[in-house]
């Protein structure tokens, strides 16, 4: 239906005192697709994805979303635009239920006067919950208080408050870092699943994932574009061979 | 590529029937059910009792008891504007008695000035809360945890010092003289100086201030405000704006702390710098820590517990402050969670770790 | 001229002694917060003790620089008490900036009204221990003022070379920067905690009794200065020594200064916009935390 990138970056720069964490950075990232940032570590991966999510200001260059010039706009803004994001840190609401920390993140989309009608008033709110809670395997844990699930349990309750505003864009920081492997290859189905319907921006260590899932892999190296490509052409790309899979 | 455990979560998918899913998330709702039963219960106990103490009084003809009873009633009113900072925002303020005395001063000189009309006083007193909350606010909210707690401070003892030292608010000696306010409440008209009719006056008024709190909590807003003293870095990334948030609760509790203080001349006839000083923002923390913060109905005992208890302990001595200072101790040591938060707990056998 | 020499140059004089007391207060205030990250609201009433007790001992006849020298020495176990059976006490709960900050605030309720108890409500006032003055540019300059300006001077450079130049310096600083390295390399904290609350305190009670005979003695007389104090601290960077040393001289001047100019009411909201402008621009103040910078 529409064919043009959903997120553009222009010449995307930022340093932190001389160093350039991010370097001149162009970049297409494509509707409906799963897009898979990788890079060896100090990469750039993670300024990278700040930038994009507004959690930092550019030094230069621009920020396309959706065909709108969005660079230096406040994370709440590009949050209502549809871009959502979850942390390689799980640091929800510890001491709410995982249904309150759902339901908060749902209902950031009854805005105006149902902001000021009693949260248990929102059956749209509660349906979207609910579905979240089944999608993530989390209703048996609704009751527990977020900061006693397992993990792995915590890593999935991380993405599906990200989902909760029912996102264009997801982009998830790290999703499976430190689970185990029964946990990642689910939660792997579970963003497999994601990407039907949406646009997906993962940044994975994984290479093994990353190469399973995503239709499109951008390598990052020393803050610049390596390469872009589908997983055949980046794993028979030269360059990535030496900067980065060769010494995995 | 086939793939056993797409298949497994296909699976899965289809066996959670809806009816179950909602049985799920019900139980979650269920607790958040009880834990408002509880405060809903010591509400009930508070406001009867209240109620059952003034018609007491008034068998008796007693003035004394349901003056102070008034007067603890115009704290709580206090005590609940900072628990809606402190216990719910995380934003403790050690500056309210501004908005208090502001809200006092207006009213006073509305009675006295402009026209003995209570509703005018209220309305002049919350006002002011309005304007100097939003001022105030705008200031205070840019500061973040102590810095908060210190900023307010610094701004109620400027203003109290200014007003101190101003002639035409009566200086040190603050405004005397404030006329005897009739009331008409439409099927009843009462007198301020009737002890028992505004004792129940402004019961009804602190009750309506805590309905209307308890409500605002449980709406999507007042989830946000208490989302923020768990973890304010993370809501705009939820969408949700902090600032914005914390700007609305201050102005909203600044406004409450103001109609409180309107009420202030209305029961004693006078106003007094000394109701802007620190000792009255701090007998409010006191008030909301005691009763249990972010349980709104704790503060309510709390400021009784504090102006009766204070009363009684001033009967033997006029040192009341060591008192009141070990006994605010111990509360934050040994119970802080405060007396409503310890009564729920029990209430719900809980395993709760509030975080 | 005559405006410079009359009113300028011995106001400014007045503030620069006033400022090196307060400075005294806010180095106490700042060390606790950048080692502790608590907010000692019971620092005042510390100072009003250290003026009372300053007080006893004159009374019992001793020599006015004797009393200087006992005064920190009797306040150290006062401070080591308050953090080993109170602050600690909440010390590890996840709250406890909000915690210590009410703890340290019921204790100065307690401690205010049992020096009322003690001393009486009325305001007492030590002899100024030395009279009589020099003239510099036909300048009077009143001798005790200027015992004060060196006294506190030395005993700022004192407190800087402890923490920036000794091993004991090293260790609090490595501490405030992260307590858990800091233990894994042996260091008791929880000592280092105690040591450095009770210095913060002893400093607290020095500033008392240097200020007693310019100013007067009364139970609430804390309450009045730990504004200042924390305007202070704020304005230079909450734990940060260089900032309380500069925003203490820079506020006091203005202080002093402005008061010619305006109604001495209006300093106060004067020093206020002043803090509340810093928070605005620099919400870390002018200066890193201790242990950090």
């Amino acid at each position: 239906m529409n064919d043009t990138p959903i997120i553009s970056t222009q010449n995307l720069s930022i340093s932190f005192g001389g160093l350039k964490a991010v370097d001149d950075v162009t970049l297409d990232i494509e509707r409906g697709r799963i897009t898979s940032v990788i890079g060896p570590n100090g990469a750039g991966k993670s300024t990278l994805f700040n930038l994009v999510s507004g959690a930092l200001a550019p030094t230069s260059g621009r920020i396309i979303l959706d065909g709108d010039d969005v660079t230096g706009m406040p994370t709440r803004k590009l949050q209502a635009r549809g871009l959502a994001r979850s942390f390689q840190i799980t640091n929800l609401f510890p001491g709410s239920t995982v249904f309150e920390n759902l339901r908060l993140a749902a209902h950031i989309l009854e805005p105006g006067v149902r902001g000021f009608l009693p949260v248990s008033s929102s059956p749209a709110t509660l349906a979207r919950v609910e579905k979240l809670l089944s999608q993530f395997n989390l209703e048996s844990v609704a009751a527990d208080r977020a900061g006693h699930l397992s993990h792995g349990e915590q890593r999935r309750l991380e993405i599906a408050v990200a989902l909760a505003c029912e996102p264009k864009v997801l982009m998830l920081d790290e999703p499976t870092q430190g689970m185990s492997h029964v946990d990642t290859q689910e939660t792997s189905v579970l963003i497999r699943k994601l990407g039907e319907n949406l646009t997906v921006v993962i940044v994975e260590h994984d290479i093994d994932l990353v190469m399973d899932l995503s239709d499109c892999v951008v390598v990052l190296a020393q803050g610049r574009v390596l390469a872009q490509g589908t997983p055949q052409q980046i794993r028979g790309n030269a360059d990535v061979q030496t900067a980065y899979l060769g010494g995995h | 590529m086939p793939d056993p455990l797409v298949a497994a979560e296909v699976t899965r998918g289809a066996r959670g029937t809806r009816g179950a899913h909602i049985g799920l998330a019900k139980v979650a709702i269920d607790r958040e059910n009880e834990e408002q039963r509880v405060v809903g219960c010591l509400a009930a106990v508070f406001f009867l009792a209240a109620l059952l103490f003034a018609i007491y009084g008034w068998q008796q003809g007693d003035t004394f008891f349901l003056r102070l009873g008034t007067e603890a009633l115009i704290y709580a009113g206090l005590a609940l504007s900072v628990d809606l900072l402190l216990g719910h925002g995380g934003l403790l303020s050690l500056g309210h008695a501004l908005f208090f005395g502001l809200g006092a001063y207006v009213s006073a000189l509305i009675l006295k000035d402009v026209s003995p009309s209570f509703w005018l006083a209220i309305a002049g007193g919350t006002l002011s809360g309005l304007l100097a909350g939003t001022v105030g606010g705008i200031i205070a909210i840019r500061a973040r945890g102590v810095y908060f707690a210190l900023i307010t401070f610094g701004m109620a003892q400027v203003v109290a010092k200014i007003i101190y030292n101003t002639q035409e608010l009566g200086a040190s000696d603050g405004i005397i003289g404030i006329p005897i306010v009739p009331i008409s409440l439409g099927i009843v008209d009462i007198r301020s100086d009737d002890p028992f009719a505004f004792f129940t006056l402004t019961l009804v008024i602190v009750a309506a201030i805590y309905v209307l709190l308890s409500y605002a909590t449980r709406t999507p807003y007042g989830r946000v405000l208490s989302a923020i003293r768990v973890n304010e870095s993370r809501l705009p990334f939820l969408g949700y704006s902090p600032a914005y948030t914390k700007l609305g609760a201050f102005v909203i509790s600044s406004m409450i702390a103001g109609l409180s203080g309107s009420l202030y001349p209305m029961l004693r006839g006078f106003v007094s710098p000394e109701l802007m000083y620190f000792e009255v923002s701090t007998n409010a923390v006191i008030a909301v820590v005691i009763g249990g913060a972010g349980t709104l109905v704790g503060p309510l005992f709390g400021a009784m517990a504090l102006v009766f208890g204070k009363s009684v302990v001033g009967s033997y001595t006029e040192h009341h402050l060591i008192v009141v200072g070990v006994f605010f101790m111990a509360s934050v040591i040994f119970l802080p969670q405060g007396f409503a938060g310890f009564v729920k707990d029990r209430f719900m056998g809980s395993q709760d770790d509030r975080s | 001229m005559d405006y410079l020499q009359f009113v300028l140059a011995p106001q400014m004089l007045n503030g620069l002694s006033f400022g090196l007391a307060v400075i005294l207060m806010a180095l106490g205030l700042t060390i606790i917060f950048g080692l502790l990250d608590v907010i000692n609201m019971a620092h005042g009433e510390f100072y009003a003790i250290g003026a009372y007790v300053g007080f006893v001992l004159l009374g019992m006849g001793l020599n006015f620089w004797l009393v200087v020298a006992l005064v920190p020495i009797l306040m150290l176990p006062l401070g080591y008490i308050t953090e080993r059976f109170l602050v600690r006490r909440v010390f590890h709960s996840a709250d406890r900036h909000t915690l210590t900050l009410l703890l340290t605030l019921g204790l100065s309720m307690i401690l205010m009204d049992v020096l009322k108890i003690t001393f009486g409500p009325n305001t007492v006032k030590p002899a100024i221990p030395v009279t009589g003055g020099i003239e510099v540019f036909d300048v009077f300059l009143p001798a005790y003022r200027m015992l004060l300006i060196a006294f506190g001077a030395a005993v700022i450079t004192a407190v800087y070379i402890l923490i920036y130049r000794t091993s004991i310096g090293a260790i609090i600083r490595a501490a405030a920067f992260d307590k858990d390295m800091a233990s894994s390399l042996g260091v008791r904290v929880s000592r280092v905690y105690s040591m450095t609350f009770a210095v913060g305190v002893a400093l607290a009670g020095l500033s008392g009794i240097l200020l007693a005979p310019v100013f007067s003695v009364f139970p609430t007389m804390g309450h009045d200065f730990i504004i200042l104090a924390f305007t202070v601290v704020i304005v230079g960077g909450m734990g940060s020594i260089k900032g309380a040393v500069l925003a203490g001289l820079l506020l006091t001047q203005v202080q002093a200064v402005a008061s010619l100019i305006v109604s001495p009411v209006w300093t106060d909201p004067i020093l206020f916009g002043i803090m509340v402008l810093v928070l605005m621009l620099r919400p870390q103040g002018l200066f890193g935390r201790l242990g950090h910078a």
